[in-house]
């Protein structure tokens, strides 16, 4: 079976061979004619997907649109072997597939999505059926757990999205019901082997996975965390983005696969973001040990997750920063360097009276962030950085300037000046890029 | 293959054991469980509809609670149930353990106001066709006024669980309301 990304490789390959004389021009064409064209191939198997899934969702709302027509006229017990039917033709589908090992990505993605949306139908006709009440998260998690197993027995990606959204979904009303969210780690961990093999197997096709998976690791943080100890949040946060954006630094440059990229881009407006929201005073205000939580509403042994949490992310944030600087790559370390300026935030002046200098502390990171942005992008002349550093930095001037009483017409003149600034920085360098290209 | 063929069979059979086992479950309480009426009362006419069912609110649903133990919002409780000279049901006591006894409900405290806690019981919702909710509603709000005795839903408790036989609007059931 031919390897999609290894002729797309060969294809990126092609120019520099004929340029070299390894190859004629000619030849080069022969390749391409022989393994034919990549991209339209995939995007004719992407619609197939987006089309059969689209169908399957169709096909599962129209079954259960046409018993509730009916309903009201059918005695209980048929009422309820009719509910058992969107799951016993999904189930047959998927049967179908798995014994004759099916290779289509449509048909496996299309049933994969089918069964769970059925399995989910079937539960809600039976609770409505017996006017059952409440407790979403425990029909959510059985859900979930009775269709998992999809993921591996189809290698489909879909019903992997959909399980990990919903058991974020699931964590945040175990929260509010006063339940216990902590079970989404070892809920998520479940797909973390398919989606290593995706990585390894197809590492292009990963992206949206990665990306879920940073969203809702974001998300279920925050629910999870047990917050028996004010201001650990911090810690976890900053060590939880510098992790996520410098593994995907890290890999990007040892293999060029688009799996990293949402981990890249992603995490680096997070770590933007979470500096900015830190470069406030009110963060570090009641934060530390002198104003840890003993009320019956904290559970302390929950709280010990949130430790672990911290470790796990801590270790990889370290790990991956002494690999980044090890490589020279400043700018990476530069953003990966957070959760470093989080503990001297924290030993400055957290939860005490000098809690502004650690928003002062953060206001002065992330200028110098903006900074290093705006040299690395002139150095290697890519405006993105060179615009993301002056966006950066403006957003520091402009945090700290709305601070003062300033008059309106002296807020408007400094705007004005500002953007013009940026407008000029981007004009000289467009040229200075454009100079480059032209020798 | 055989591995995923294994795991093929159990999945089938879980999406096939979970649902059944909650029919399971309540049709057990419907067919041995004691039968117990909880008066409706008034609901916020905007929250009377969701969807296509209607939302149920029972009176007598909170208790004063004089026990020495913290209870608090969220958590688990069993509710002793009796029944008033109306033969409406009535919470007689709160335990914090499941009693040896039939006629409780296990639920948890919604919220408290000092020592009255409130809870939500397990039957707050009567699913109706979407075309007949809005005459539902109307018929739900008239007989569940401050003063009238005219709605109660029909419950059947059994070990804790409570699962709801019908609601009963003036004396009659609610799909007998619909077929005159």
């Amino acid at each position: 079976m031919k390897k999609t990304s290894a002729i797309r490789w060969l294809y990126q390959e092609l120019p520099s061979l004929v340029r070299e004389g390894v190859l004629s021009d000619d030849a080069a064409q022969r390749i391409k004619q022989y393994y034919g064209d990549v991209g339209s191939k995939n995007k004719i198997q992407l619609a197939l997907t987006i089309f059969a899934i689209i169908g399957a969702i169709w096909i599962g709302l129209g079954i259960i649109l046409l018993f509730a027509h009916n309903w009201d006229m059918l005695s209980r017990l048929q009422r309820t072997l009719l509910a058992f039917l969107p799951t016993i033709i999904s189930s047959g589908f998927v049967c179908f597939a798995v014994i004759k090992n099916k290779q289509s990505v449509a048909m496996r993605e299309g049933f994969g999505i089918l069964n769970m949306i059925c399995v989910g139908a079937t539960i809600s006709l039976i609770t409505q059926i017996y006017n059952i009440s409440g407790d979403i998260s425990s029909f959510l998690i059985a859900w979930m757990l009775i269709t998992v197993p999809l993921v591996y027995l189809l290698s489909a990606s879909l019903p992997a999205l959909f399980y990990l959204i919903c058991i974020t979904l699931w964590a945040g009303m175990s929260q509010y019901e006063a339940g216990q969210a902590v079970l989404f780690w070892p809920l998520s961990a479940i797909i973390m082997p398919y989606y290593i093999k995706n990585v390894i197997k197809r590492p292009n096709a990963s992206q949206w996975l990665s990306a879920a998976i940073f969203l809702c690791y974001t998300v279920a943080i925050g629910l999870c965390l047990e917050q028996v100890l004010p201001g650990l949040w911090i810690l976890v946060y900053s060590a939880y983005f510098a992790a996520m954006y410098l593994t995907g630094t890290w890999w990007s440059d040892k293999v060029s696969s688009l799996w990293t990229v949402p981990f890249r881009k992603l995490g680096i407006i997070a770590i933007v973001v979470l500096a900015h929201i830190l470069s406030s005073y009110w963060p570090w205000e009641n934060i530390g040990w002198y104003n840890y939580h003993k009320s019956v509403q904290y559970v302390s042994w929950a709280g010990l997750f949130d430790y672990v949490v911290l470790i796990v992310a801590a270790f990889f944030a370290v790990y991956f920063l002494i690999q980044t600087v090890k490589r020279r790559k400043d700018f990476e370390a530069a953003f990966g360097a957070i959760p470093i300026v989080a503990v001297f935030g924290l030993a400055l002046g957290g939860g005490g009276k000098h809690s502004h200098l650690s928003g002062w502390l953060f206001s002065a990171y992330l200028l110098s962030l903006g900074v290093i942005s705006i040299l690395t992008g002139v150095r290697e002349r890519r405006l993105g950085i060179t615009n993301i550093g002056i966006l950066i930095v403006a957003m520091v001037i402009f945090s700290r300037f709305m601070e003062f009483e300033i008059g309106i017409i002296t807020r408007a003149v400094v705007f004005i000046f500002a953007g013009a600034c940026f407008l000029a920085a981007n004009v000289a360098l467009s040229k200075k890029i454009k100079g480059g290209e032209n020798g | 293959m055989d591995n995923k063929k294994y795991i093929l069979v159990a999945m089938v059979a879980a999406q096939i054991i979970l649902p059944a086992n909650m029919i399971f479950q309540r049709e057990n309480v419907l067919r041995y469980g004691l039968t117990y009426r909880f008066e409706t009362a008034p609901v916020d006419p905007y929250d009377a509809l969701r969807g296509r069912y209607v939302v149920l609110s029972v009176k007598n649903r909170s208790f004063e609670y004089k026990g020495g133990k913290e209870v608090v919002d969220g958590q688990t409780v069993y509710l002793l149930l009796e029944k008033d000279s109306d033969g409406y049901a009535y919470i007689k006591d709160i335990l914090l353990q499941p009693p040896r006894l039939r006629n409780y409900i296990k639920t948890k405290v919604s919220y408290k106001r000092g020592n009255q806690l409130y809870f939500d019981l397990p039957f707050d919702r009567f699913y109706m066709n979407e075309y007949k909710a809005p005459k539902a509603e109307e018929l739900y709000r008239k007989f569940s006024r401050e003063g009238k005795k005219d709605g109660y839903v029909l419950v059947r408790v059994l070990n804790g669980a409570a699962v709801i036989e019908d609601l009963y609007l003036g004396g009659k059931p609610i799909s007998g309301l619909f077929d005159n």
